[in-house]
């Protein structure tokens, strides 16, 4: 009995995908943490720059910029006072590596989803310790270097039908090695005013 | 975004100035909707819309002519449809309506109607959507068969996704195709509707849009074409 009641709540916990509630508006550069405008000068090369600031339902405000150079296009994310967070750059889901972790990942889907597509790619680089500054970040990223300073992560944006549940849009989060480590269910604006 | 709204212009621009022009007309559209969520992503919408004109230009085809396109509307519609995935849903309704031209004949007419819908999101930001949809209209005069596609671009006006409170701009191209035989009707593709709306998601889930439209009719054979201008307000509640 006890042991049925354990599986239910396992299952039930399974099944419960928390939603991503975060909205973000695009805001000007003197709305931006000074500490950050003051590291992305450092940043040589910057071919355009925007800014915005997310706000996630369950954690601090979050500043992002987004900057495109030599053609590829990095965000950057800083906290209230300037402090680097991540720093992402989209990626071809191909282009997840080592072969190992591409597989880890692959193997992911194929075991949780029912059928799913891939609609973007994400990698994060995480800085593993204080101090780290964005120009360095990007330049050992433009090297693909691998780096003791920072942390890689990869989230994938599929859409895709899990067990029973209708289709809808995840991101799902590995580590650098492909092992899972969250799911969150993202949610589009309705679209009723194009259907009926 | 720049380049498809500049398509659209430029589409825009040929449409307008490839046809002669016949009468031209002034008005407003009001439409409002309301969707209840069903079960498995089935969702059912009733929907109301008026169409009214108020001035036409002196170039208009004389009132009394037979070439005039309908001109005042009122419709009433239901519609149960699935969102199959985020990307693509298909359902059908039924419409009770009627319209009224400026010789003061009222029209009413029963509408059945089956539609596919599809979207892309382009570059994880604006959402792309084409609709096709099958009408069979039923009047007392006769019945008659339209195919409508609808090619809508969304896109969000600050930051990245439409969040709730936030304004994003909606541009609209729907061409129409007259199904019935070559000799019953004035042209296949006979009417193209643009609309351009500035719309907000706001706090209590519902989309507000106020926007501009532009139809072109052709209302002969001869290939006489009608202007139609709108404003427009849409109200869509969940």
């Amino acid at each position: 009995m006890i042991g049925l009641m354990i599986y239910t709540l396992s299952v039930q916990a399974q099944d419960t995908i928390p939603q991503k509630q975060e909205s973000e508006i695009s805001i000007s550069q003197d709305d931006f943490p000074q500490n950050a405008i003051t590291l992305l000068q450092h940043v040589s090369e910057v071919d355009k720059i925007k800014f915005f600031q997310r706000q996630p339902s369950d954690g601090e405000e979050i500043y992002e910029a987004k900057l495109k150079l030599k053609g590829h296009e990095y965000n950057a994310s800083f906290d209230s006072v300037g402090t680097l967070r991540t720093v992402e750059v989209q990626i071809d889901y191909k282009e997840i590596s080592p072969d190992s972790t591409a597989a880890a990942v692959k193997q992911y889907f194929e075991d949780d989803f029912q059928k799913m597509r891939v609609l973007s790619t994400t990698k994060k680089f995480f800085p593993a310790g204080p101090g780290l500054e964005i120009d360095t970040v990007i330049e050992s990223i433009q090297k693909g270097e691998v780096n003791t300073f920072l942390i890689v992560k990869y989230q994938v944006q599929v859409s895709g039908q899990r067990k029973s549940a209708p289709a809808t849009i995840y991101d799902v989060t590995f580590d650098h090695l492909g092992v899972f480590e969250k799911m969150q269910q993202v949610e589009l604006h309705n679209m009723e005013n194009i259907i009926f | 975004m720049k380049r498809w709204f500049l398509l659209v212009y430029i589409c825009f621009q040929i449409i307008h100035n490839g046809y002669g022009q016949g009468g031209k007309y002034l008005g407003g559209e009001l439409e409002t909707a309301y969707t209840q969520e069903l079960k498995k992503g089935w969702m059912l919408n009733g929907k109301l819309y008026l169409k009214m004109f108020w001035f036409k230009d002196e170039n208009e085809v004389s009132e009394e002519s037979d070439e005039v396109a309908d001109l005042n509307n009122l419709r009433l519609s239901f519609t149960v449809a699935r969102q199959h995935s985020p990307f693509f849903s298909y359902g059908f309704g039924y419409l009770y309506g009627g319209q009224q031209a400026f010789t003061g004949d009222f029209t009413p007419e029963n509408r059945l109607f089956q539609q596919v819908t599809f979207s892309q999101l382009v570059r994880g930001k604006a959402r792309l959507s084409e609709q096709i949809k099958l009408e069979e209209r039923f009047f007392e005069s006769g019945n008659r068969m339209r195919l409508r596609g609808k090619f809508a671009y969304e896109m969000p006006l600050q930051g990245k996704n439409v969040d709730l409170g936030e304004w994003y701009l909606l541009g609209v191209y729907e061409p129409l195709f007259d199904l019935r035989p070559e000799e019953e009707r004035n042209a296949l593709l006979y009417e193209h509707r643009f609309q351009i709306n500035l719309g907000k998601y706001t706090l209590k889930q519902k989309k507000i849009e106020y926007g501009v439209g532009y139809y072109l009719s052709t209302v002969s054979k001869a290939g006489d074409k009608q202007e139609f201008w709108l404003v427009r307000l849409g109200i869509f509640l969940n």
